[in-house]
């Protein structure tokens, strides 16, 4: 008696739904489409064997690419944002878990409170932070030097390890941890031979995660370049400020790519929504 | 006893480095700035206080102007990647389509890829010469080719590209988070589509749609990149200020006095929807959305 019912009320039910369903997934590809259209238009422009910003018209050439290397100084910008990137990341991936540990693993008055100073600075608008760092970089000489780089970026994406770090370690089982400590380790030993091993994808993300925020960062970064210290962005955006050629797709396919495979291996070790929404 | 003296220490010094990198190369540097802004001039100053840079802000017509634009165009951006976002959420938490994955990764990459490489796509995108007039001339919409770039609306479009993921991933949070037999039981009840959204879907997710909207209006205030490089020069916001005031002409007080206008603009914002939220979200529990 009761199966007809139920099947008349979810009939139309589910084929109302299904084409609901269909109309959301054309929306969300043509969303995707445009969303990634930028990057993707810089590909065929990238490999137009003619100084035009078009589509390439009697085939492809990879000239541009060559150009990047031979003569511009998009090369030695790269390795000013690769060693600024490093510098940063290794710094804040100290600093950062160990404030995550603690954080994580012990309760004391006030610890909501620290913890809302140590991510401070990923409310700040970069802009803000940028003139102020410009400011007091000048007044202890490290302006437009790469050591003044390096820690201003080290502030930028330290917020970002203590959350990564922080979400990795509220998941570890803690009983492992007891475990160790009820068999007589110190602190020091739990943290180094059983925290440390557990938290390896969350010490991945971060890493990767930092490396590419220094890596991308331009809004506070441009206050604190000098001429010889200009990171890649920098360098790719005073280029297209003069001009936009091929030359300056081919650089930022190359850049497009490189980030790609960092999100390749985020995806791998702790899953990017997970990054993200960390 | 000894036992928690060391873990006491241990946390003590654990902390130590983060709070030493952020006291003194974050607070220190911004309370710099705040002093800065109430002096008339870098780097010898004749006065220690003055309001003079706050009141030139808001009295001269072209600061006060790209004040209002920034929020103008903060405003406008935050409602579009709403409209826009949303139901890209609703996509990312209950489609089974095999392309989900792609499209997470195209709508989220603005948050991983450069934001002056995307920059330079809707340069070539939207250029005189560019695709779009190209497109629209061999379609015969238009004769002569229109230049797209250097004006709000393009602007706008940059901004939205690149904070739609913002939005998308403070609504799918909060979506993933209904139960989907709340609207089963709906749509058993006799609920049809329209009602199960504005009487379920809506309402519990709104605190992902504020949160959201919070987020993409300050990031917009702050972004630079893309009002320069789509503006060409032609669209003044506040950002844009502060970089000629203190990268064009050195009047570092000046810049910063606008940078800490533009803070508070910010903050009251945030404040103001944190209220919005609480009320809203009150008034949910008594059951009256």
């Amino acid at each position: 008696m009761e199966k007809p019912v139920v099947s008349a009320i979810a009939q139309p039910l589910a084929t109302s739904k299904k084409r609901r369903l269909r109309v959301l997934n054309a929306y969300a590809m043509a969303m995707a489409f445009l969303s990634a259209l930028p990057l993707l238009i810089l590909i065929p422009v990238s490999l137009n064997p003619l100084p035009m910003v078009g589509f390439p018209e009697g085939g492809l050439s990879f000239a541009w690419y060559a150009k990047v290397f031979h003569s511009t100084n998009f090369p030695e910008a790269f390795l000013t944002s690769c060693f600024v990137g490093l510098m940063s990341t290794t710094i804040s991936l100290i600093a950062g878990s160990l404030a995550a540990w603690a954080l994580t693993r012990s309760r004391f008055h006030g610890i909501s409170a620290i913890e809302a100073f140590l991510l401070s600075p990923l409310l700040l608008a970069r802009i803000i932070y940028g003139i102020a760092m410009l400011i007091v970089l000048t007044q202890i000489g490290l302006i437009r030097t790469t050591l003044g780089l390096v820690i201003a970026h080290a502030v930028i994406v330290m917020p970002y390890v203590v959350r990564i770090i922080g979400g990795t370690l509220i998941g570890i089982n803690r009983s492992l941890e007891e475990a160790a400590a009820v068999l007589g380790a110190s602190q020091s030993r739990i943290f180094v031979f059983v925290t440390l091993p557990l938290l390896r994808p969350g010490l991945i993300s971060a890493a990767v995660f930092g490396f590419i925020t220094s890596f991308d960062e331009f809004t506070m970064t441009i206050f604190l370049v000098g001429a010889h210290t200009k990171t890649l962005p920098v360098e790719i955006f005073r280029y297209a400020e003069l001009i936009v050629d091929p030359a300056v797709a081919a650089a930022s396919v190359m850049l497009i790519l490189g980030t790609l495979l960092g999100i390749a291996l985020l995806e791998k070790t702790l899953g990017l929504e997970k990054v993200l929404k960390a | 006893m000894s036992a928690l003296r060391r873990r006491q220490w241990s946390v003590v010094l654990a902390l130590a480095p983060a709070l030493l990198l952020i006291g003194t190369l974050f607070l220190v540097p911004l309370l710099r700035l705040a002093q800065l802004s109430i002096t008339d001039r870098y780097p010898e100053p004749s006065e220690l206080f003055t309001l003079a840079n706050y009141l030139e802000a808001v009295s001269r017509p072209f600061h006060r102007n790209s004040l209002i634009t920034s929020l103008k165009l903060a405003t406008i951006v935050t409602l579009i990647t709403l409209v826009l976002g949303y139901p890209l959420a609703f996509f990312l938490v209950r489609s089974t389509s095999r392309y989900k994955a792609i499209v997470l990764l195209a709508i989220i990459s603005p948050l991983l890829i450069s934001v002056v490489v995307r920059s330079i796509g809707w340069l070539i995108l939207l250029g005189r010469e560019g695709v779009v007039n190209q497109l629209f001339q061999a379609l015969q919409l238009i004769q002569e080719p229109r230049q797209l770039l250097f004006n709000f609306t393009a602007v706008v479009i940059g901004e939205v590209n690149i904070l739609l993921p913002f939005m998308v991933l403070s609504i799918s949070t909060s979506l993933s988070q209904i139960p989907a037999s709340l609207e089963e039981a709906a749509a058993v009840m006799g609920a049809g589509t329209f009602r199960q959204f504005a009487y379920i879907t809506l309402p519990l997710s709104a605190p992902g749609l504020i949160s959201g909207s919070v987020i993409v209006f300050v990031l917009t205030m702050g972004s630079y990149v893309t009002p320069q490089m789509l503006g060409g020069g032609k669209v003044n916001v506040i950002t844009t200020d502060i970089y000629s005031r203190v990268m064009v002409d050195f009047e570092w007080p000046m810049g910063s006095a606008l940078a800490i206008i533009t803070l508070l603009c910010t903050i009251s914002v945030v404040l103001l929807m944190n209220r919005v939220q609480t009320r809203m979200l009150g008034g949910l529990a008594r059951g009256e959305l």
